[in-house]
């Protein structure tokens, strides 16, 4: 089986300091307006108490990426180790994938008029560097692994993430201990 | 408006096969008595199914680079649609050609080879919209409403055009108050299913209702083509509604199908982190 590169999350662990969103907004050099990974909030009543959980999402890196498939210049590349890469210089800013990602991950960024997105740092991985997000994170929250390797102890969701079967998405989550409590 | 260049192309693109696939049957029938008429009429067709070409390509970030969206046949109805609409336009150019006596057998192969890629082009284009990630696109009702909106406006612009000609036999207006009716029922229905859902569906459904120009869309489109013609069919004496009522009705249901499109850009709700069904 081939190998599926993607993230865990781990929701114990992350504290919602959005430094993975600001090291990978410092390493691709977004623009102002663009993110390629995001802290979200789990509605604070979801698990039948108060209580405050985030989840750190980026490109999910899917099996069946629908931004692959409805991208009419072939942008798009799903890599032998799963990865999901972007090739700016074919992009001509129809924002195909824009509607059909069902994650919201690519961004049309309106001063380059070209869609971008998260590529898991593959070119640090090729150096055998952990992705910008995962070496920043203080909490150790994030990290990158073949997803194929992975028990049934890691979730495929978490309240607020859209169906992960639409696309077959990659990233696996560590539920929050409260979960587990209950 | 964030979508114009799409607005256009989409509402131009699916009156000129609407009128496309009039032309081909009317001549079918005979009902096209002077080639002249049948070619300029053919000529209009294809200009208006050019303007929403070259429109659609200021939608695109890099409008210069729009050829590229030609490779990927395989997976994207963006790709199709752009073959689709070219296939089209193709073959209107050899069946502007044939609008004489010595090619009329042609013509009417050419015309429905012509007529099938556009009605084609209109379901892939609606194609594009039928996404997972879009809810109230992810069914049956894009290819619907485009459909629609080619079959109001398609005949409708045919018949203004014979009539200014004074070549209108075979009462092609007609077409238009029955379609209206049949789109506003069908509207209501799809509104009140999205209604009955939740999360994005409700509120897609609740954006296009508070839309500030949804009460105008419902009155041009559907409202004004039904009333304004239904009582021509119940004369006792038989009557034709005049050239220039026609022409109104036609631009009135013209401006309520942009107004139509502009909605359906703006009101979909996608899903997201957090806004999930």
């Amino acid at each position: 089986m081939g190998r599926k590169m993607g993230f865990v999350v781990d929701s114990n662990r992350c504290i919602g300091c959005h430094s993975c969103s600001m090291a990978c907004k410092n390493y691709n050099q977004l623009n102002p307006d663009i993110t390629w990974r995001t802290v979200y909030d789990i509605k604070e009543d979801t698990y039948g108490q108060p209580t405050r959980i985030t989840m750190s999402l980026a490109c999910n890196h899917c099996d069946i990426p629908a931004c692959k498939e409805a991208c009419p210049t072939n942008a798009y590349e799903k890599r032998e180790d799963g990865i999901v890469i972007h090739h700016e210089e074919r992009c001509i800013g129809c924002g195909m994938c824009v509607y059909a990602c069902p994650y919201n991950v690519p961004q049309f960024d309106k001063e380059k008029k070209k869609v971008g997105k998260c590529h898991l740092c593959y070119e640090r991985l090729d150096n055998g560097q952990s992705p910008a997000c995962v070496s920043s994170c203080p909490t150790q929250a994030i990290y990158h692994i073949d997803t194929t390797s992975l028990g049934d102890e890691f979730a495929k969701s978490l309240p607020g993430f859209p169906d992960p079967e639409i696309t077959k998405s990659t990233t696996r989550f560590i539920k929050p201990s409260i979960v587990r409590k209950l | 408006m964030h979508e114009l260049p799409l607005v256009i192309f989409t509402v131009f693109s699916q009156i000129a096969v609407g009128a496309m696939v009039t032309l081909w049957i009317i001549d079918l029938k005979g009902g096209v008595t002077s080639n002249k008429i049948g070619k300029g009429l053919s000529i209009s067709i294809f200009v208006i199914a050019l303007v929403a070409i070259l429109s659609s390509v200021f939608h695109l970030g890099q409008p210069l680079e729009a050829f590229r969206a030609l490779v990927n046949v395989q997976t994207s109805w963006l790709t199709r649609e752009i073959w689709l609409f070219s296939l089209m336009l193709l073959t209107m150019i050899g069946y502007i050609f044939t609008w004489s006596k010595k090619y009329e057998n042609k013509r009417k192969i050419v015309g429905g080879v012509s007529s099938l890629f556009g009605l084609i082009a209109v379901m892939g284009s609606a194609m594009i919209y039928v996404l997972p990630a879009m809810p109230a696109w992810n069914n049956f009702s894009p290819i619907f409403f485009f459909v629609m909106t080619g079959v109001l406006l398609g005949p409708l612009y045919v018949s203004v055009v014979l009539y200014f000609f004074d070549k209108e036999s075979m009462n092609i207006w007609k077409v238009a108050p029955l379609m209206a009716l049949v789109y506003a029922m069908s509207s209501f229905f799809y509104i009140t299913v999205l209604l009955s859902g939740t999360g994005t569906l409700e509120t897609t459904a609740n954006n296009i209702m508070s839309h500030p120009m949804f009460v105008y869309r419902g009155v041009f489109s559907w409202i004004i083509p039904a009333v304004v013609l239904l009582p021509f069919f119940f004369f006792k004496v038989k009557r034709k509604p005049a050239f220039m009522l026609l022409a109104i009705v036609f631009t009135i249901a013209f401006a309520g199908e942009i107004i139509g499109r502009e909605i359906f850009y703006n009101t979909i709700v996608e899903l997201d982190i957090n806004q999930v069904d």
